[in-house]
């Protein structure tokens, strides 16, 4: 009997083996929390390089969007300034982002438009509690394995 | 601009649509400028709000832009003798608006610095410059233009005759004089740049300082420029709405003549300037709209940047009240410029 379950069981584990490569392979980087994780742990430790790399333009920050690379740069110095980082974060929601998203970051035009127009195709929506607050990250795209932020908002009042 | 048509009896309102579409859409500046020298990565952002790598000999069309990044630099050829600098961190538009029953061609840097060369051959073909601020007209000038991260600009003039006018003072500039104007506001004193060495970064990083200083006096200099905008928005709205109707009547007209030659005199005489003049005021409402945004884009939204981002872990009373008159003026300008854009134009 113990010869007939032998490859039964190479087959059961084959099978669980090829399921999760399949649903890897269908949750984009940007929406898995290891990866989201994992740029978290980025954004607060990589030098102003790595982290204008791993950030998309236009970026979006709470309703502004942030065309020109200096501006972009200035923001990542002045929070590195400030000692604000995503500390300690930890991801309380996360999935893709739909066409009603847009109005959690701010309901106007630019906002809309931004979401429509300068998101990624598997663009993410991130809820973080970290000791700073709660911030809302878009993610999307990626860096080998780690996804970009395309804008993020924040922290909740409240 | 000649525009021969050819229009059965009864021709259709889209046609008239298109037709009026024509003569306010993205066209072919008066004079070409294109790319002749190139360092970096810089950007082309087109009219239907995409954007590509800019590429030696790409010639600019009106509504697009060249955006720089901090190692990028890129030069311009316009018409046949004139060149304009593009230097790093500056976002370089190029847009046309009717003044006067002509077309000028208006070059703006909502960012960073610009150096322009222009020939005293190009004459009354040189176009106006300026920020998205404030407006200055040229004659065979070397100038350059700085705007502040806070909507501040600065002329400098190496040579030639420079006009900067705001909020009803104009100010006449000559060889290595300078001004500087405030969003909003009227220009300053000129001075003399004789001995001085004048930068773009160090001049930026002093207007910056000074806005931290105020943050409060320097959303209000950007808050009434928006406003003018807005209503020069509106009105020229309000005249393409009212010129549209006249048109549209001219328009309908022409399907009840009966004779051809008269029709095609009614045609050329009566409806054709009264489109042109519809085209007109469509090309002005979208010029203020599009001056907003941009003021709106890159002077407002850098300053909330700078204060959100300094403010974060321990936001001040001087913040909290920022981030009240921030949302309203944010507000004024979604309820005002937002009805003349389109979503290509964010």
């Amino acid at each position: 009997m113990d010869v007939m379950k032998r490859p039964l069981r190479i087959i059961a584990a084959t099978l669980l083996v090829a399921l999760f490569a399949a649903s890897c392979a269908t949750v984009p980087v940007s929406q898995r929390d290891n990866r989201v994780e994992a740029l978290l742990e980025e954004l607060n430790t990589a030098d102003i390089t790595r982290l204008m790399e791993l950030s998309a333009r236009p970026f979006l920050l709470d309703g502004e969007i942030l065309v020109q690379e200096r501006d972009l740069r200035t923001m990542w110095l002045n929070l590195r300034d400030v000692g604000f980082t995503f500390d300690s974060a930890t991801i309380e929601e996360l999935g893709p982002v739909d066409e009603t998203t847009y109005q959690r970051f701010g309901d106007t035009m630019d906002v809309r438009v931004w979401f429509e127009r300068y998101t990624a195709e598997d663009a993410g929506l991130a809820r973080v509690s970290t000791t700073h607050g709660t911030f809302l990250i878009v993610t999307g795209d990626r860096e080998w394995r780690t996804p970009r932020i395309f804008g993020f908002t924040g922290p909740e009042e409240g | 601009m000649e525009i021969k048509i050819r229009l059965g009896r009864t021709p259709s309102a889209l046609v008239l649509a298109a037709l009026i579409l024509s003569w306010s859409a993205a066209s072919a500046l008066a004079q070409d400028a294109s790319v002749v020298y190139l360092e970096g990565e810089p950007e082309l952002r087109t009219t239907q709000g995409s954007t590509e790598w800019l590429d030696f000999g790409t010639s600019l069309r009106a509504g697009e832009s060249v955006v720089t990044g901090r190692n990028d630099f890129v030069e311009l050829a316009y018409g046949d003798a004139s060149t304009i600098e593009v230097q790093p961190d500056t976002v370089f538009t190029v847009r046309e608006v009717e003044r006067g029953g002509e077309r000028r061609t208006v070059m703006s840097n909502s960012a960073g610095a610009v150096k322009y060369r222009f020939n005293r051959l190009t004459g009354r073909n040189e176009p106006d410059i300026g920020t998205s601020s404030v407006v200055a007209g040229v004659r065979g000038t070397e100038v350059a233009v700085y705007a502040g991260g806070e909507g501040s600009s600065l002329f400098v003039v190496e040579s030639g005759e420079v006009e900067v006018t705001s909020a009803g003072r104009t100010v006449s500039l000559t060889q290595d004089e300078a001004v500087e104007v405030p969003a909003g506001g009227p220009p300053g004193e000129k001075y003399s740049v004789i001995g001085r060495e004048l930068n773009h970064a160090d001049w930026n990083a002093n207007r910056l300082d000074a806005f931290l200083d105020d943050p409060l006096a320097g959303l209000e200099g950007v808050a009434d420029r928006l406003e003018e905008y807005a209503v020069d928005a509106a009105e020229w709205y309000q005249n393409y709405l009212d010129a549209k109707e006249v048109s549209d009547a001219a328009f309908a007209q022409i399907g009840e003549i009966e004779d051809n030659e008269e029709r095609q005199e009614y045609r050329e005489e009566t409806w054709q300037p009264l489109a042109e003049q519809t085209g007109n005021a469509v090309l002005n409402y979208r010029y203020h709209a599009l001056s907003a945004l941009s003021l709106r884009r890159h002077a407002l939204g850098s300053m909330y940047m700078e204060m959100k981002t300094r403010n974060i872990l321990s936001p001040t009373e001087e913040y909290a009240e920022f981030q009240d008159r921030f949302a309203e003026i944010v507000d004024a300008f979604d309820s005002q410029a937002d009805q003349y854009l389109e979503d290509t134009d964010i």
